[in-house]
């Protein structure tokens, strides 16, 4: 059974490291859809090394703010400090809150069947963000002009990395990754043409074990968000729901 | 448009302590209120409040964390559920207290983001203590490889070969990653 852990974890580290030949990687790719043991260590493997990495980096940053935060503990939670309630029940509040809960009614109501659509660039812009202003370097960073894309694409300089990208796309269209990032460097950098072309040229290619093309599309029209886009990327995030491709999860939210 | 409270978010990823001085001046004693009224004690309403803020400065510190309502809202779930949590631990009686503190719109985003802030913490906690029972070479090997240099680097630093280090990283990373699934709270931090 240790042999088992440690062969998945070789073989998670070997396919992240970016060592893997394509054959190996697509064998990788299958095993991990068919083998849940697998599949459950890749997932945790990955978890723990963003977190660890996130608490390597922010140690310094970390251990400052909790120094702040004891000393403002002793003043503000010290035997003098006073307790008051939440809310007090004066009756001007009573009144202020019964306003308020009218006001959140028509609001909501409002939101309900007005807002809907209009969330939508705001849900994609929050996960342009959270999601994709950052690339996942691996632990062996530095060694392949993937990883030096991604790193120049961290570290803002666009302009290099979408030279960098389209370089090793054109050199190894097989390189699906190059083409992702060239397309995410592209929304970033608010080149939502060119991104678009991008994530549908990824969307076109059969067989791959991961391909968040069509969902990518939709989240460069909703950031673009001029006529139609929302639209259109509402029947794409449709279609990533109904086809259960990449980015369902996200989709499926968005559109609830 | 931000909220005008992303200020104190700015504020803990900054260590603002004049900014932070103000978040206190404005929250603690509510928090306290609340912790003390459900079973809790002033030392409790400290810790909860403190661990609630750096829950909330481990969610925002990357960038990204945006606040959708007032801090006094969402600090008081990220407090409550932390409370609520503390209290299962002690196996005092099953507690569940009602109790909303009066917010009952704040929107599903931000319950999704303060269970969220519990959530990494929770699995952050959980790492930090599986790592600590591994031995020290399994440790250094981990920590030095998480701190963005190359493996050989990290081989160069420990003076032995890349060869040794790969694959004793992956036994430390197999060992970590058994330790984790063992621990009884695995299945519940949703990783």
């Amino acid at each position: 059974m240790n042999d088992r852990k440690s062969y998945y974890i070789e073989q998670i580290e070997n396919y992240l490291s970016g060592n893997f030949s394509p054959e190996e990687k697509l064998r990788f790719e299958t095993a991990l859809k068919t083998d849940a043991g697998l599949n459950e260590y890749f997932r945790l493997y990955q978890a723990i090394d963003t977190e660890m990495r996130e608490t390597q980096k922010y140690r310094a940053k970390e251990t400052a703010l909790k120094n702040t935060l004891k000393k403002l503990n002793a003043v503000y939670f010290g035997s003098g400090a006073k307790t008051v309630p939440m809310h007090g029940y004066k009756k001007w509040y009573r009144l202020s809150l019964s306003a308020a809960a009218v006001l959140i009614l028509v609001l909501t109501a409002y939101f309900l069947f007005f807002q809907r659509t209009n969330d939508l660039p705001q849900y994609a812009s929050r996960y342009v963000k959270n999601e994709l202003s950052q690339l996942s370097l691996t632990m062996d960073g530095g060694r392949d002009s993937l990883q030096q894309g991604m790193a120049a694409f961290n570290d803002k300089a666009y302009a290099r990395a979408l030279q960098i990208f389209k370089a090793i796309y054109e050199a190894h269209p097989e390189n699906n990754d190059a083409l992702k990032y060239a397309g995410i460097t592209c929304l970033v950098t608010r080149d939502y043409d060119q991104a678009i072309a991008c994530f549908e040229e990824l969307a076109a290619k059969k067989g791959l074990f991961s391909n968040p093309g069509v969902f990518l599309k939709a989240v460069v029209l909703l950031a673009r968000n001029e006529g139609g886009d929302v639209q259109e990327a509402k029947l794409l995030l449709r279609r990533v729901v109904d086809e259960n491709l990449d980015g369902s999860t996200e989709a499926a939210r968005w559109l609830k | 448009m931000q909220h005008p409270d992303q200020k104190y978010i700015n504020a803990l990823i900054e260590n603002d302590a004049v900014m932070l001085e103000e978040l206190y001046r404005k929250f603690a004693d509510k928090i306290k209120w609340m912790i003390i009224r459900n079973n809790g004690t002033e030392t409790d309403a400290a810790d909860v409040f403190q661990e609630a803020l750096l829950s909330i400065y481990n969610k925002a510190k990357t960038g990204g964390f945006e606040l959708t309502c007032p801090l006094e809202a969402f600090l008081y779930m990220v407090c409550k559920n932390k409370w609520l949590n503390m209290l299962n631990r002690r196996k005092v009686q099953k507690v569940t207290f009602s109790d909303t503190g009066g917010y009952n719109n704040i929107g599903e985003d931000s319950f999704g983001l303060a269970e969220e802030c519990i959530l990494k913490q929770e699995r952050s906690d959980l790492l930090r203590e599986k790592l600590a029972e591994l031995g020290e070479s399994c440790r250094s090997i981990l920590q030095l490889s998480w701190s963005g240099i190359s493996m050989d680097e990290v081989a160069r630093k420990l003076s032995v070969t890349y060869g040794y280090v790969r694959k004793k990283k992956s036994e430390c990373m197999a060992r970590l990653i058994t330790l984790v699934k063992q621990s009884p709270q695995y299945e519940l931090l949703k990783w």
